[in-house]
Parts: C-alpha cells; structure tokens; sequence
C-alpha cells in the first residue's frame, strides 16, 4: 500500500521531467479579463514570483489607441472597484488621461414618468456612480502593462486539448494544435461565454437565450453640458441605455427583439435616429389597471412621506449615428454550476454571462480577479501551494454569493419589463416606485451598481 | 447559538476522527518497536491506509489541510508581535528565513512542509516511521527546501539539540501526551533562550466532551469508544501555569473556529472549541 503511494507520488514528480514547459500558472484566454488577470498577478507581492503564462488564440494586439480615434461601439461602466483594479496594476492613468466619461446620474425609467428611477451621486455620498470606458481602451491599457511585466504570452496559439487533473493539486496539461504543450499547476479559464475550459471541467451549465438581439453605435446626441448621465428605458420590447462618451457622444446599447435589429441595422442613419428617438420619447402604451396600481403606489408612498421625484423626464436627443458604428450581439444568460475544480478555477464570463442592460458584465469579471488575486495571495502567504483547494473554494463561494444575486436580479428586471402580463408589468411598475422612494433598497441597489 | 452549538459538535467530531488516527499512529510504532505480533499487521494496514490519505485535501486530514490558513498566520502575527519577525519581513513570500523552527509531532507534514515554503529551516520529529516516510517524500516534490524529517521522540532528540531553535511549534499534539510537563519541558530544552513556543490544542469544555466523547465516541460512533480521555484535553490557563513553571512566558492566546460545512476556519478572541497560545522562554 506505502509503495503504491509512494508510485503515486513519484509519478507526480516526474511528470515535470515529461519534456513539456512547466508553469505556476496558465491563463487561457487574453481578452480584458485574462490580460487584467495576468497583470494583477504580476503585480502583487505576494503572488509575483509565479510563473505565469498566458495564452491567447488571436493575434497580438497592438497597443496604438488614441484620442484621434473615433469613439469604438463597444463600452463598458467601470465602477469604483474596477476602477482601483485597473488603478492596482498601473492601467488606469492611462484610460484617464486618454478618454473616459464620469457617470453622476442615473436616469432609469419604464412606461411612464412615475416609473422613474434617479440614481443620483448624491444620494449615497459619491462623487461618481461609474466611468464610461471603451473596451478598446482598457485592453490597449493593460495590454501594455502585460508588456511591461514578466508574464510569458503566446498569441495565435490554439489550444487542442485541455487534460484536467481528477484529483486536487495534480497538474494540467494543455495540448496545442500546433502539438507541443504546456504543464501548470493551475489553469484560470478566462476564454469567454464559449469557455473550451469550463466544457473541459465538464460542469453544468445553466443558460437560456433571451430571444433578443443588443444594437450597439455611437450616437451624436444634444444634451445639456456636462453630459454625465446615463439613461436607460424599460419597455416591452427590450430596453434601450445611452452611456455619456463626452459632452458630444454618448453609446447606445438597445437590446430588442431579433426582427426589429435586423431592421434597425438596414436602416438608413436617419430612420435610425428617428426610430431611436421615438423609443426614447414614445409614451408606452398604458393600460388601466397599470395605471390604476401606480396611483395607489403613488398615494401609499406619500402616506408614507416617502417622495418620489416628480420632474418630468425629459430623455436626451439624438442628433444623429455615427458612420459604420451600428452592430448588433446576441444577449443571453449563462452561469456555471461550478467554478473551480481540481487545478481550474474560471473567471469571467466563462463562469457568467449576464443580459448588458445594467453594464455589469465586466465588472462582474474584474470583481472576480480582484477577489480571486486577494484569496490566492493569502493562501500562499499561509504556506499553501497555489492552486490548493483550500483558496478555489474560498474564490468560488465568496465570489458566486456576489455574482448570483446580481445576475438572477437583472434576469428578472429583464423579463419583468418584457412580459405582457399585467399583474407582473404591475409587479414591475410598484417595485420601480418602491425602489425609488425608500432609500436603503436604492442604496443596497447602488452598491451592486457602482 | 445553536447553529454555533452544531458546528462545534461537528468542530470536535471532526477533530476526534483527527486525534484518534493519530493516536492510532502512535501507537503502531511502540508496538513495532516493542515485539512483532499478529496484531501489527493489521495495525499497519490501517496506518498506511491512513498515510496515503493523509495529503489528500479532501480526506480524513481534510481539517487539518484548511487549519493552516489560521496557524500559519497565528505564528506569523505572534512572531511579529514579540519582534521576531519585523513588519516588512513579514509580508514577504519567504517571512520565516533565517529561522530554525522545530514541529513535534509533525504527523504527515502538513504544517512544517507550509512552513518549509515560507523559508524557515524546519525540522520536524516524529516517532511513526511510516508518517515520516509520507511526509518526506511529500516534501521532497513538493517544495524546495523541504524540513529534515527525523523519526525520534522528544525524549532522544531533546538530549542532542539544546538551545537549538528559535521557534518550537506542537500544533494538535499535546492533547495525545499524558505527561504534559515531562513533554513540554524536553520541548522548551530544544528552544534558545527568547525563542517562541507555539501550541495548538482543543480547549477542554462541556462542549468538547459533549461533542468528543458523547457525540463522536458513544452517539454515531465515528471513533472507537474510549479512544479520548477528557481529561488529557488542556485549558488555556492551565497550560500557561505549566508553562510559567518551566520559566516560560504565555504572551498571546486566540481562539480558531471550524466551520465542518465550508471546511473553514477563522481566528476569534475566545478559545472556544479550539485555541493556539505562544509562549516565550525566558532567558
């Protein structure tokens, strides 16, 4: 019995003479994720000595963003904690000085104005609810801090084969197409929503499709100066977000049913304008008992000397869509019954996928870093090697009591908004008011949000 | 309350399973060393089938694999308190280079390999062959500068190695020794003189009796029954007595909680189910 023990654990040894180059580390996947992933580990004391490798099935990406570029489609809200990540592994001076839009305000509101959700800075004593940063900009930002870091990167290297190990504390080996491979004591699968790591840890994973599309483009819009307000409709088709770029610019995120993106997509720039304005202005179509159920919401919070703001909205113009900037996505759901296993822990999407209507996908994959460096640092620091249990559960219990409620609110925002039903387009209505007038649901609400 | 009250059934439960494979160890080796008998076989089996899980995150030991993530720091945070180790020195990967520190009763390695790895010069005894045997050959794949590994007892190794370490950690071990001050005072032998000694050990409480002996013993029989004697278990208090009679001075106690579902521990002011004390030997 000692000897097979014994056998067992010489081939574990050896196996690190098998040829193949040994890592502490290897992240599969170098999107805004993965490259924030390397270089927070690079960056903290405790953690910089590892071997790390990153690998990445594009091209190298080149670091030439600037400001004579054209505003891209694709943004995401940073929030405060994103923001120290980025600001932790160098990035952030970068992204400040190069363009980013500070958020102050968040308008957000359904069928009619009494649905209308403020979320103000000053309601929770903030100078910024969030910034506006293109996707772009943050991967030219860390991807240059990568440079900089003692972090090896393979780009266009395609993995073939994932071989997980079925106990604790063995190792991975990664087999690539071009047929050498890598061995490493721990693989972080930040590889996407399609994650090749997550189906190689064989977990459930559950997901559904929302039958929407998202449109993205940079609009043209006239706003009063400074334009630091981000403003999302609800309605039943979908929702439609505008994020501030600058005093002129601001993003578009509309996510709608596939018909209407197809057509919204073909459409001259003008229609679309026009079509978009109209989302923005329209009022919805009201029913009487909706309208009856907010009247009595309404009279029960002042009852309450609960006040809800009574300004009319008045939604931003769009002056017009910038050339070549519309694109459309498809929007779904996904989340991972697991998030680690013997030797992987993924981060990211590969773990969640969440519906874009609050921006929240990317922040939600850097709170996992941060939470996931900061437990990796302690386990080493307490002796441990990395990659041992005893930090992989700690990461995916601490991380999916963060992520779920989050994720399964927006989900219900989400089809709360799109359903025909009246008592739950009611329901939706009255929570709305509720969130509004009573001050800790907003603040519990803004906490997740920035 | 009684959630704290169930985890702290599970916490000595767990923790009897713990003691008592380790007792068992214990005494597989006397009896080697005494005369070979039928017995022995069987007793071997088990131990080696014990040995072979003993690194497994997820077997028996599994408590002690996570305890680390609160004695290494207690050790950490009590060296630093006492000036041993300075703050910079401290937050560093490698915190306990430069000291000898001696584990007794190092079982498998689970502590003094952790303690290897963050740079200390560990040398750790033990007096099952087998354990030693797991736990070398565990180091050696494991980590770059693994502990010496010596199968003795602190009788024999105290005689060569006086005033030796700077550090002398027994963690779950003094509550297997009957005659504690014997024990502890062929420990401190080891110690130079201002070195650290760090115990850990379930505190002896209605709970742990409840927990140990009624519950894991009597009631759903996850140990053999007699297995434990309450009364070897050491209060804080007394422990410290003890230790200020071998001119040893107690300078912190903290408590560690375990919580058997998330297989977690954390460090709280009370010793309640469990404690670690570091105690200082005066000059």
């Amino acid at each position: 019995m000692l000897s097979r023990t014994l056998l067992i654990w010489n081939a574990r040894y050896y196996s690190s003479i098998s040829g193949a180059k040994q890592y502490d580390v290897v992240i599969s996947g170098g999107g805004m994720i993965g490259t924030t992933l390397a270089c927070a580990l690079a960056e903290n004391p405790t953690l910089k000595d590892l071997s790390v490798l990153l690998i990445e099935s594009g091209p190298e990406k080149k670091t030439n963003f600037s400001k004579a570029l054209p505003y891209s489609n694709r943004v995401s809200s940073i929030n405060s904690s994103s923001k120290d990540l980025l600001d932790r592994i160098g990035a952030w001076d970068q992204i400040q000085s190069t363009r980013t839009c500070i958020v102050d305000t968040m308008k957000v509101w359904g069928h009619s104005s009494d649905d209308l959700l403020e979320f103000h800075k000053c309601h929770n004593y903030q100078d910024k609810i969030s910034y506006i940063v293109e996707n772009d900009l943050i991967v030219d930002a860390v991807t240059k801090q990568l440079q900089s870091s003692n972090v090896d990167v393979m780009y266009g290297k395609k993995v073939a084969h994932y071989e997980l190990p079925g106990q604790s504390l063995d190792k991975v080996s990664i087999k690539f197409e071009s047929g050498d491979s890598v061995e490493c004591k721990l693989l972080l699968g930040t590889d996407g929503a399609n994650s090749q790591v997550r189906k190689a840890m064989n977990v459930q994973y559950v997901s559904w499709d929302y039958d929407q599309k998202g449109i993205v483009a940079t609009v043209k819009v006239s706003v009063p100066s400074p334009n630091r307000t981000a403003w999302q409709r609800f309605i039943h088709t979908g929702t439609v977000a505008l994020l501030p770029l600058s005093d002129e610019y601001s993003s578009l995120v509309w996510a709608t049913t596939p018909d209407l993106a197809k057509s919204l997509l073909q459409m001259t720039p003008e229609s679309f304008v026009d079509a978009l304005n109209s989302e923005f202005n329209n009022p919805a179509s009201q029913n009487e008992p909706i309208q009856a159920a907010n009247k009595v919401a309404h009279d029960v919070l002042k009852f309450f000397n609960l006040s809800l703001t009574n300004e009319p909205i008045i939604p931003p113009r769009i002056i017009s869509v910038e050339d070549k900037s519309r694109a459309a996505f498809p929007l779904g759901f996904g989340h991972s019954v697991k998030y680690v296993g013997p030797s992987v822990a993924l981060l990211g999407d590969s773990a969640h996928r969440i519906h874009p209507l609050a921006g929240q996908g990317v922040n939600l994959g850097f709170g996992d870093i941060s939470c996931f460096v900061q437990l990796a640092a302690e386990s080493i620091s307490n002796g441990y090697p990395i990659g041992h249990p005893e930090c992989l559960t700690k990461y995916e219990s601490s991380q999916q009591k963060q992520n779920v409620p989050t994720m399964l609110s927006i989900d219900l925002m989400n089809k709360v908004y799109r359903s025909s039903f009246t008592p739950v387009k009611i329901l939706g209505n009255l929570g709305f008011q509720l969130v509004q007038a009573v001050r800790p649901i907003k603040r519990v609400m803004m906490s997740r949000v920035s | 309350m009684v959630l704290r009250m169930a985890a702290t059934y599970f916490c000595i439960i767990s923790h009897s399973k713990l003691l008592s494979n380790v007792v068992r160890a214990h005494v597989v080796v006397r009896s080697i060393q005494s005369s070979p008998s039928t017995v022995i076989n069987e007793e071997v089996e088990k131990h080696t089938r014990l040995a072979q899980s003993w690194w497994d995150p997820k077997g028996p030991m599994k408590a002690l694999h996570t305890m680390n993530s609160v004695r290494i720091p207690f050790i950490r945070n009590s060296l630093c308190n006492t000036g041993v180790l300075n703050e910079i020195q401290a937050k560093t990967t490698q915190p306990f280079s430069n000291l000898k520190i001696l584990d007794v009763g190092c079982g498998g390695g689970l502590l003094a390999e952790s303690l290897a790895r963050l740079g200390a010069d560990v040398t750790a005894i033990d007096p099952s062959e087998d354990l030693i045997k797991v736990a070398s050959t565990h180091a050696q794949a494991n980590v770059k500068n693994p502990p010496h590994y010596i199968v003795t007892n602190i009788e024999e190794f105290s005689l060569h190695n006086k005033n030796k370490f700077d550090v002398v950690v027994m963690s779950e071990v003094i509550e297997h020794i009957e005659t504690k001050k014997v024990f502890l005072s062929l420990s401190l032998d080891t110690l130079k003189p201002r070195g650290s000694l760090i115990v850990t050990t379930p505190q002896k409480t209605w709970f742990s009796y409840l927990g140990t002996i009624i519950m894991g013993e009597y009631v759903l029989g996850l140990v053999p029954k007699g297995t434990h004697h309450y009364n070897q278990f050491i209060r804080p208090e007394t422990l410290s007595s003890e230790l200020a009679t071998l001119n040893c001075t107690t300078t912190s106690i903290v408590g560690f909680h375990y919580n058997p579902l998330s297989n977690h521990w954390s460090i709280g002011s009370q010793p309640v189910f469990n404690y670690g004390l570091h105690a200082v030997k005066s000059l």
